[in-house]
């Protein structure tokens, strides 16, 4: 997590709870520097630790962050959990770490240390494991930092350790050049649902599409509506144990000429853009395209559910694959109990108290609602023009679009359709999480990856698509872009884009366990 | 700040009342239980503070010729002497005795104790001396709770520290 002033932290993914983009702080009076503000979320004032308040080249006293991830921390055993925002100013980024990546504590800062419980390096940095607890139910013991040039206190009662290291989030430059392909991490726990999309949804007008195409997609992340089984608890894939490395073994895509691909160091924003790129990861530290106070459900009815007109269903019935024994294991959430993602609060029902029948039935309409509210979302917020989800149909071979705003009614995209086996962009783009922009710096490059075909129906615009897995199962491709304009996207609309299919991959996770 | 004086209710004892009596001074709210309230006044009722109450914002005397010293804090909840318009009212508090007076713009009542949902103050968020002894949600903002008693201790700290500034 970059925290601002050049420094980066790290926390446990178990505390990780939620991230929040531009949330509204309220500032507090008498409170220390560090904690200047404390925020609403979800009905509760949790307080915000601004880090780089810490640091000895301080941040101005009111500068600007651009986030806070929610962290879960109890003050003891036994205790309930309590909920503290950590200011950023990027999108946490999660990775594996291991003991042998222990390394000394900093010590620039005495304030900064004693917050913190360990450390690792990364990317030659050393990246600090923040100790939650201590750092919102602790005053520090010594006179805070009130304003900018004064001393800073020298004292730190803590002793620094390389501590034994568990699975922490580690963060990643945030000076990218715009790239193409991300990669995701696999995801490794559900979070609750956050509503960015509700906001956009209540002056919806237009309902998402759904193609009348009799094949039907095959959404296969959902447990068993019998056995409960999961289908799948592994990645299928290599999990790329940190940003770029091991990245090209297992996509070439990123092999392509003159792009060097995921790059564990940052580049300059004049650099060619990369072919590959890391995606944020699919976890409980996914970027959360929420606002705090969204409207509430109950105002985006203006989305017709996409019923099937030609009798075609959604069905999410799977075969369970892996035992759990070769489950993946996970440092469990510090959550408020799991429910149905807040987007669809009128279906706030416990599923357990549902027969197995009525749960399916009620995630596979979770899952169509979910899509769809992307779908629209990526159409009103990102505003782009022609917006898709092509749906693994139940073959496991053909992704056919099924979802989409914006598409005339002769469009040819509305006939979007690739196969898995074969070697184009969007099936590249299939075999794992992430996301692709096509600009005019990679078409060229990329033209060999689509199709006479393909390039006719896709048209000159600028693109960008993602590959959705759920529970490591591929379920589709979400692809929108501008036509007929050829102005090109930009890293921020590219950012909302995959922020919006990271909480659609985050939401359909939530229902899927 | 000058203005007549006595009040029948002065010699009244504190209200037993419930709820809260939110306080707005600028753009802070403080949330002080009703039954610490000892009474209201307008400011136009105070007057001018005497030389021994230098730091106090007014001063409130009855028919009883006790005075109770009135203060002034800005959004910052540190003192100011010079009292903005906005300041039109006075809330009286009593503690150990003593009676002291915030000035705060309006003030709203509450009549149930449960109509704020106090939070206990996160422990990174204390620090230095501050009346607060919870945060509260109001009108979707935040309102620091406080209590007589701290807000009282408060001002001792102020004041002390005021004096120490000015003697030196």
């Amino acid at each position: 997590m970059d925290v601002g002033a050049g420094r980066r932290v790290a926390a446990g993914t178990h505390h990780v709870v939620e991230y929040l983009r531009s949330p509204e702080t309220i500032g507090l009076p008498l409170a220390p520097a560090h904690c200047p503000a404390v925020l609403i979320w979800r009905a509760q004032i949790v307080p915000s630790v601004d880090l780089a308040r810490l640091s000895p080249s301080r941040e101005p006293a009111k500068r600007a962050w651009h986030g806070a991830v929610i962290l879960a921390y109890q003050e003891a055993p036994g205790k309930p959990l309590r909920y503290g925002a950590l200011l950023v100013d990027a999108a946490p980024q999660e990775t594996w770490v291991g003991n042998d990546m222990a390394c000394p504590l900093p010590e620039e800062s005495a304030a900064f240390q004693y917050f913190t419980c360990a450390c690792f390096a990364h990317r030659e940095q050393a990246i600090p494991i923040l100790d939650a607890t201590r750092l919102f139910s602790d005053s520090l013991p010594w006179t805070p930092i009130p304003h900018e040039g004064e001393a800073e206190a020298a004292v730190n009662p803590v002793e620094t350790t390389s501590a034994t290291l568990a699975a922490s989030d580690t963060p990643r430059p945030s000076t990218e050049a715009p790239q193409v392909l991300e990669q995701a991490t696999p995801h490794t726990e559900a979070l609750p649902e956050t509503s960015a999309h509700q906001c956009a949804l209540v002056e919806e007008t237009l309902p998402v599409e759904s193609s009348t195409d009799a094949s039907r997609p095959e959404l296969d992340f959902l447990p068993d509506p019998v056995t409960g089984q999961l289908s799948s608890e592994s990645p299928p894939w290599t999990p790329s144990p940190d940003e770029g490395e091991a990245e090209a073994a297992v996509n070439p895509l990123e092999t392509t000429p003159a792009t060097p691909a995921a790059s564990d160091t940052p580049r300059p924003s004049t650099e060619a853009p990369q072919v590959l790129e890391q995606a944020t990861p699919h976890t409980e530290a996914l970027p959360s395209t929420s606002e705090p106070q969204c409207t509430p459900v109950e105002e985006t009815t203006a989305i017709e559910p996409s019923t099937d007109a030609g009798g075609r269903e959604l069905d999410f019935a799977c075969n369970p694959v892996a035992p759990a024994s070769e489950a993946r294991p996970h440092v469990p959430l510090l959550m408020p109990p799991a429910t149905v993602p807040a987007s669809s609060g009128n279906h706030t029902v416990a599923i357990a108290e549902l027969t197995a029948e009525e749960r399916q039935a009620l995630r596979r309409q979770l899952a169509q609602q979910i899509i769809e509210e992307t779908v629209t979302a990526i159409h009103d917020e990102v505003c782009l023009t022609r917006v898709l989800f092509a749906v693994l149909a139940r073959d496991g071979r053909s992704v056919r679009a099924h979802y989409y705003r914006g598409l005339e009614a002769d469009s040819p995209l509305r006939r979007f359709c690739f196969e898995r086996k074969d070697s184009s962009l969007f099936a590249r783009l299939a075999e794992r999480p992430q996301h692709v922009w096509l600009h005019a710096g990679n078409r060229n490059r990329l033209a060999h990856l689509l199709s006479a075909e393909m390039r006719e129906s896709l048209g000159e615009s600028e693109l960008c698509a993602s590959s959705i897995f759920v529970r490591w199962r591929f379920v589709g491709v979400c692809y929108g872009d501008e036509f007929p304009s050829t102005d090109g996207l930009d890293k921020h609309r590219y950012g909302q884009f995959k922020d919006l299919c990271n909480g659609m991959v985050r939401r359909l996770w939530d229902i899927a366990t | 700040m000058t203005g007549t004086t006595s009040s029948p209710r002065m010699d009244t004892g504190p209200a037993i009342v419930p709820g809260w009596a939110v306080l707005a001074i600028g753009e802070l709210w403080l949330a002080l239980p009703q039954r610490d309230v000892r009474q209201f006044e307008l400011a136009s009722e105070l007057e001018a503070p005497e030389a021994s109450l230098a730091q106090a914002a007014g001063q409130f005397m009855a028919r009883s010729d006790k005075s109770w010293p009135a203060y002034s804090l800005d959004g910052s909840l540190q003192l100011q002497r010079a009292v903005p318009e906005a300041r039109r009212i006075c809330v009286f508090f009593e503690t150990e005795g003593q009676t002291r007076g915030l000035l705060c713009d309006r003030v709203w009542s509450l009549a149930d104790y449960t109509d704020l949902i106090v939070e206990p103050m996160p422990g990174c968020i204390k620090g230095p001396p501050s009346p607060a002894t919870g945060l509260a949600q109001f009108r979707g903002q935040i309102a620091i709770v406080t209590n007589r008693g701290a807000l009282s201790a408060y001002l001792a700290y102020l004041l002390v520290q005021d004096h120490v500034e000015c003697e030196n």
